[in-house]
């Protein structure tokens, strides 16, 4: 059919040609010849014309042919009566001079007649769009209204253009329309973000009518809502979705306020600067479950011991006074919110008056609960003020009982809101301590409480049965370590911190609270305990690398002084005399102080390594008396050990209990709680602490400069929220790291990783490549004095920097 | 970039399980591979980031490229 309409254009120039020609009329010679030249010319070029379609050969052209045709067939019907044959007579120029003269002047009939063919296909275009629209997809009429417009401009000039402008700017505004839609966008952007239903209907409108005549109007109105927005409406409506939630979470939080749980959530909002909606889900989950957890860890603990529970209650009868008074006394001096947790905890101990321990331990828990979370907030001087008043107020009376049930509190507790708010805290306290260090008001405040703390808790080790090893130890240790800081204030008081926090963190956040007690600084409140302070003092004085346990000082305090002085010059010596000292030491005393030295051996290490750091010596030569002393550490440790767990089941069900609550928190904090908590609950303290003093759990590299480099690399702006996910990426990356290094190195029978491990690696994961050599990428990204190290450079003299060995 | 990584050497040597030395050239050596992971790491984060058309990068946009990008560095 196609070749048909083609077949009859073709015939109809050619009749042209033939008859025109025999026929040539005086006065139509040159007009015949012109037409004919022209009929030529434009039949050449409309069968080109056509040809270009038919060449196209695909349904959209044949719909056009079909188009033309009927055009063609119209026009002649209409304006040229003649069909193709008819043309011929036409040309015999008696009708299409008429028919010229309708539609052009210029004469001629076969001219005439293909310029109006030609002429008629433009006027009919707008015609054909429309059907084109309905019927048929919108190529073809735009091909067409395109197509038109060509004959029109190469055969005539203006009568044709006329007709064609209109088709051509009707096109043209269909081509157009895509323009300002697109300049819209961005405010269609945002109207999107403030409601959204309309993009999706006008949207689907302008893919109707992103052509047609009739909608461009409405296409002009709707443009800017048109696009992909509707895709990315979806994900707004996403985000708007979590907003509502948090707010909710929010609104729920606030309305937990008035039940008193609200410090924690504030806190935990406080703190959201990283969880963001995570946290609030947390506390709202966490603060109830604090109470009913403590209940009913308490009726297991007491269940079991029976000792226990008669030298409790008669402590926490005498406790809960005190502790209660001696709060309200602090809480005015402090935060408001301070205020508002102990408020809570009274409340939340009298809840508890049923049990003595629930009490104690709610007494206890609460103000470590607040300690964390003000320490949190504040960095924890405050807080640590608060639980160290406590703590002290609680030491002179049963400092066992109190010791136990912070035990107690802490893993129930801590392990909830305050395990993931201080861990979190911690973390970034810690570096925050490790990269600037303590304030020395700090090291002043840790040394008081803990110096108390210490000699109770020697008293406390020395009666304290084996229940609570793992509880106390980590509470003695805690308390050990925070009376050595006594003289080294700067040096103690950050390794004090960060001995109580990776103390903490390997014990799971059991010790954390009670840390963060003991780092409290008692004011003159404590005066009653000033016979004790001075002897902790003594006893701290020992412990710029924190490693006396709690019953040593009560035996070597007349050695701890000269050990304090040998302290403040080489950590190395203390932690050897501290490692002899706590051998003697858990042999001389009860159970639970191998536990202790423990973990006072870890975190002297821990400590010792943060001194050592800054002393910038030599990492490895540290390092490996770290090691050495961890494994005398850990035989002695061992072999003292063995005796006191005696109720492991017991602390199975403590651990069980916080590790079960630590895993419906959210994942935001499995990922810092599982790290410290990985280990199978069975496992005793001794056994966990072991581990992460040979895992030596380093936090990895700083905050500052992670955040530093992802945000340059980042060029964007980065929400401060990614730092916790980008540490725990960062733990992965170095773990597999680590492990395909030493795998190469192994491999190559060697004990150093080498460049060429590192080379080697980088082929693997595919940054370096045949195109990419190493070098490109070292001077890409290393310094200079890095680089030094890796390409050698040549210096005068033909000195090649660095030596080659091979 | 400008600033030495701190504590690199020690994390490093932290996480792995026999007793392996690291030299400086090496420790060199892993401080670009681990700028090179951030940089990855950075932009693919930066693009899904875009894609859910906010300007600032967040948490949850870098977790979800975290573990294909992980995949990817195995080696």
């Amino acid at each position: 059919m196609d070749t048909t309409e083609d077949l009859s254009a073709r015939v109809l120039l050619k009749h042209i040609l033939t008859t025109e020609t025999p026929r040539t009329p005086i006065t139509r010679r040159t007009s015949k010849t012109q037409t004919d030249k022209k009929a030529a010319s434009s039949g050449t070029r409309r069968s080109a014309r056509l040809s270009k379609k038919d060449a196209g050969g695909q349904t959209p052209q044949d719909i056009l042919r079909r188009s033309l045709k009927h055009k063609i067939r119209e026009s002649i019907s209409t304006k040229s009566p003649l069909p193709v044959k008819r043309r011929t007579t036409v040309f015999r120029n008696t009708l299409t001079s008429a028919r010229a003269s309708e539609l052009f002047d210029e004469g001629d009939t076969p001219r005439h007649i293909l310029m109006n063919i030609l002429r008629t296909e433009p006027v009919k275009s707008p015609v054909v769009h429309e059907k084109a629209a309905s019927e048929e997809p919108q190529l073809p009429s735009a091909n067409s209204s395109i197509t038109s417009k060509d004959p029109s401009i190469e055969l005539s000039g203006l009568e044709l253009s006329d007709i064609t402008i209109g088709g051509a700017a009707s096109t043209a505004k269909g081509l157009s329309k895509k323009r300002p839609r697109r300049s819209l966008n961005v405010t269609a952007f945002e109207k999107r973000l403030q409601g959204g239903d309309d993009v999706e209907d006008e949207e689907s409108i302008d893919n109707h009518s992103s052509l047609s005549l009739s909608s461009s109007t409405s296409l002009s109105l709707k443009t800017p809502f048109v696009d992909v927005h509707t895709e990315k409406r979806g994900l707004q409506r996403r985000v708007s979705n979590r907003r509502k939630i948090t707010e909710e979470e929010f609104d729920a939080k606030m309305q937990m306020e008035e039940v008193g749980s609200v410090v924690l959530a504030e806190q935990g909002l406080s703190e959201s600067t990283h969880f963001e909606g995570f946290t609030l889900g947390l506390t709202k989950l966490s603060e109830p479950d604090i109470t009913t957890d403590i209940i009913n860890c308490d009726t297991a603990n007491y269940a079991q011991t029976d000792v226990m529970t008669s030298n409790f209650s008669i402590v926490a009868t005498q406790d809960k006074p005190t502790v209660m008074v001696s709060q309200l006394q602090r809480e005015m001096g402090e935060m408001e919110q301070e205020e508002q947790l102990e408020v809570e905890q009274s409340q939340l101990e009298r809840e508890k008056s049923a049990y003595v321990f629930p009490t104690e331990e709610g007494a206890v828990v609460e103000p470590q609960d607040e300690d964390c979370q003000s320490q949190s907030e504040k960095e924890g001087t405050e807080a640590q003020n608060e639980e160290g008043k406590h703590t002290a107020d609680c030491q002179p009376e049963d400092a066992v009982a109190m010791f136990e049930s912070e035990d107690v509190a802490e893993s129930q507790t801590g392990g909830r809101d305050d395990a993931a708010e201080s861990e979190e805290d911690e973390n970034g306290v810690e570096s925050q301590t490790e990269e600037e260090g303590a304030a020395d008001s700090q090291t002043e405040e840790d040394v008081a409480p803990r110096s108390q703390s210490e000699e109770e808790e020697d008293a406390e080790e020395c009666q304290s049965d084996q229940q609570d090893p793992a509880g106390n130890s980590p509470s003695e240790e805690e308390d050990v370590v925070a009376d050595s800081q006594t003289q080294d204030e700067n040096d103690g008081e950050q390794k004090d911190e960060h001995i109580s926090r990776r103390a903490y963190r390997s014990e799971g956040g059991l010790i954390m609270p009670v840390t963060r007690v003991e780092g409290d600084l008692p004011d003159s409140t404590e005066a009653g305990w000033s016979e004790e302070k001075s002897k902790a003092h003594s006893a701290s004085d020992l412990h710029s690398g924190l490693e006396l346990g709690g019953c040593e000082s009560s035996p070597p305090h007349t050695g701890i002084p000269d050990w304090a002085e040998s302290s403040n010059q080489g950590l190395d010596q203390n932690d050897v005399s501290s490692t002899e000292t706590e051998l003697d030491a858990d042999k001389e005393n009860s159970f639970h102080l191998p536990e202790l030295t423990h973990d006072m051996e870890d975190s002297g290490h821990l400590s010792d390594a943060s001194p050592e750091e800054a002393a910038a010596s030599d990492p490895a030569e540290q390092e490996e008396e770290e090691k050495e002393e961890e494994e005398e550490e850990w035989e002695d440790d061992e072999e003292s050990e063995e005796v006191p767990m005696k109720t492991p089941a017991f602390v199975k069900e403590k651990r069980n209990f916080f590790l079960s609550d630590l895993l419906a928190s959210p994942t935001a904090f499995k990922n810092i709680q599982s790290s410290d908590e990985g280990l199978p609950p069975g496992k005793t303290k001794q056994v966990r602490q072991r581990k992460t003093g040979a895992a030596k759990r380093e936090t990895g590299l700083p905050k500052s400069y992670l955040m530093n480099v992802f945000k340059h690399f980042a060029k964007t702006k980065v929400s401060a929220d990614v730092y916790p996910v980008l540490k725990d990426i960062m733990d992965k990356f170095f773990d597999r790291l680590a492990d395909d290094l030493e795998t190469y190195a192994v491999h190559a029978k060697r004990k150093t990783i080498e460049v060429e491990d590192v080379e080697l690696l980088l082929r693997r994961q595919g940054y370096v490549n045949d195109k990419v050599p190493v070098e490109v990428l070292i001077e890409k990204y290393l310094r200079m004095d890095q680089r030094k190290l890796l390409i050698p450079i040549a210096t005068s003299g033909n000195n090649v920097v660095p030596k080659r060995r091979r | 970039m400008l600033v030495k990584a701190p504590k690199l050497k020690s994390t490093i040597k932290s996480k792995t399980k026999g007793n392996v030395n690291v030299r400086p050239a090496s420790e060199a050596m892993i401080e670009l591979v681990t700028l090179l992971f951030l940089n990855s790491l950075a932009e693919e984060a930066k693009a899904k980031a875009f894609e859910e058309k906010s300007a600032t990068i967040r948490a949850h946009h870098v977790k979800a490229v975290s573990k294909k990008l992980l995949k990817k560095a195995r080696g």
